[in-house]
């Protein structure tokens, strides 16, 4: 499995160069602005940004018959999927690493960072970043890469959704409807992990179905 | 006979399509390089997916080194190189960076072969694919087959679209491979000049269904091509050939023993045949 995340990483390269400056960039923006808005904005974008390329990547693996040539190695399917779900992971800790430059940052102009603040960005950064990627891999597994900007489009958007819907849930455990309560965070990183799971099995399971011409 | 590869009543359809493989049989001997030919859409490619497992056959057996292939035996892929008609490899890695995936990939990988062989054929080892011609391309798909111990190559189409001569280094290759007599290759190709030079036996696809198989040596000197005229043709009894075409006022007739014809016909020519007209009489004449 080794060399298929390692195959995973080389084909995603430039963009996780490309991923790594922008989130470098974005850590030193509270150098400029100072505002816990922002910066809970900029915590959440790192995260997530280094997994918004998988799409193009598997769309590049199609076009290139990397997906049909790679059936002919000594891996079985599953192997295959699960090497794409260690990349997935490794992509989400690239995410947390620039992020914590982010704080590193801070820490070192003496800015006071609100714990509660940096809960709700981790929560929201992970949910997005693992709630799309869940939603993402299956469902271009099943359909094909054509539409991958779209997809990748539209997990984003249902990871936002999961996580308001858990808003409505928890509200009375959270004075309301509270997005960015501590509780709401937790609940729905730990629900994106279980949609990661699912989605492990599912995508093993459409995988083995599907066949490459 | 000891077999590389068994391909045995093996049938695949496409929902909502009219071609189907229909029992596919054939059989690649140990040591020998057999040619798989056929028109566009015949079959070769579905019929060397299904080996390899990337389409799922309806039905049929395909046995590789005596043992049934299925998604579980990555001990019996180790053991074969594949070239596909295509580009292969993620578009974005150098032949550098393919080797080290694939070191952690085939359990026999051989690094210095690798090497040896991409400096032999020229291929830049700094060089994204995406940016190699089509040639050097192939050139590198067939340097990894080569070097991770395989026993059975399978190819499909490696050479088309290349210049004769790349051609001639990719054939040369093969013929180098297959010394080793516990090495096989199973090549389909359009291009039959190439498989005249290289190949040891014939297959012949059509419309998903296996036409002829037969020596190589046997298609070149034993059968033949008899131009009949058509009272000739019509005396001919239909045990006697394999194939007949009408051509203008001739009609060629393909005969599986062109001595014994000439001796049963001697007013009828018979030329020697190639593979590329004994493809077209399979696939145009009637049978």
């Amino acid at each position: 499995m080794r060399g298929l995340v390692r195959n995973n990483i080389y084909s995603m390269a430039s963009n996780i160069q490309l991923s790594f400056i922008i989130a470098a960039v974005m850590a030193l923006v509270p150098i400029v602005f100072r505002e816990d808005m922002l910066l809970s904005m900029i915590l959440a974008v790192q995260i997530f940004i280094f997994v918004v390329n998988t799409g193009t990547s598997l769309r590049v693996d199609e076009t290139s018959k990397w997906s049909k040539f790679e059936l002919t190695l000594p891996v079985r399917r599953r192997t295959i999927v699960r090497a794409k779900y260690v990349t997935f992971v490794l992509l989400i800790l690239m995410g947390i690493l620039t992020s914590l430059l982010t704080l590193a940052v801070c820490s070192a102009l003496g800015m006071s960072i609100d714990p509660v603040m940096v809960t709700y960005s981790y929560g929201f950064g992970l949910t997005l970043a693992i709630t799309s990627t869940a939603l993402m891999y299956p469902v271009m597994l099943k359909i094909g890469t054509e539409k991958n900007e779209m997809i990748v489009f539209f997990s984003g958007f249902a990871a936002v959704g999961i996580m308001l819907l858990l808003a409505a849930i928890l509200a009375p455990f959270t004075e309301g409807m509270q997005i960015r309560h501590p509780l709401v965070g937790t609940v729905s990183t730990c629900t994106a992990i279980v949609l990661f799971i699912i989605s492990y099995f599912v995508s093993v399971r459409i995988h083995r179905k599907k066949e490459f011409r | 006979m000891i077999y590389s590869l068994e391909v045995s009543n093996l049938s695949k359809r496409y929902p909502g399509a009219t071609f189907s493989l229909d029992n596919v049989s054939f059989a690649v001997p140990q040591g020998s390089i057999m040619g798989f030919v056929g028109e566009n859409g015949a079959g070769k490619t579905t019929t060397i997916n299904c080996i390899l497992n990337t389409l799922k056959p309806d039905s049929g057996v395909i046995k590789i080194f005596g043992e049934e292939m299925t998604e579980a035996r990555t001990d019996i892929r180790n053991h074969i190189g594949v070239v596909f008609d295509a580009i292969n490899f993620p578009e974005t890695l150098t032949a550098n960076r393919l080797a080290s995936v694939f070191k952690d990939i085939y359990h026999h990988w051989d690094s210095d072969l690798f090497r040896q062989l991409i400096d032999r054929l020229k291929v830049p080892a700094d060089v994204r694919i995406k940016d190699l011609s089509r040639g050097m391309t192939m050139k590198l798909a067939t340097a990894a087959a080569f070097s991770h111990g395989a026993r059975l190559l399978i190819l499909d189409e490696p050479t088309s679209g290349l210049d004769p001569v790349v051609r001639e280094e990719m054939l040369d290759l093969f013929l180098e491979f297959v010394e080793n007599e516990e090495h096989s290759i199973l090549m389909s190709s359009h291009i039959t000049s190439d498989l005249e030079k290289v190949a040891d036996y014939i297959t012949f696809i059509h419309n998903g269904k296996i036409m002829l198989t037969e020596e190589k040596d046997a298609l070149l000197y034993q059968y033949g091509i008899a131009r009949c005229r058509s009272e000739q043709f019509q005396a001919l009894d239909k045990s006697e050939y394999l194939a007949a075409r009408k051509r203008g006022l001739q009609i060629d007739v393909l005969v599986p023993d062109k001595q014994r014809f000439s001796g049963q016909h001697r007013d009828i020519t018979v030329d020697n045949a190639t593979i590329d007209e004994i493809m077209v009489l399979l696939v145009k004449g009637d049978q």
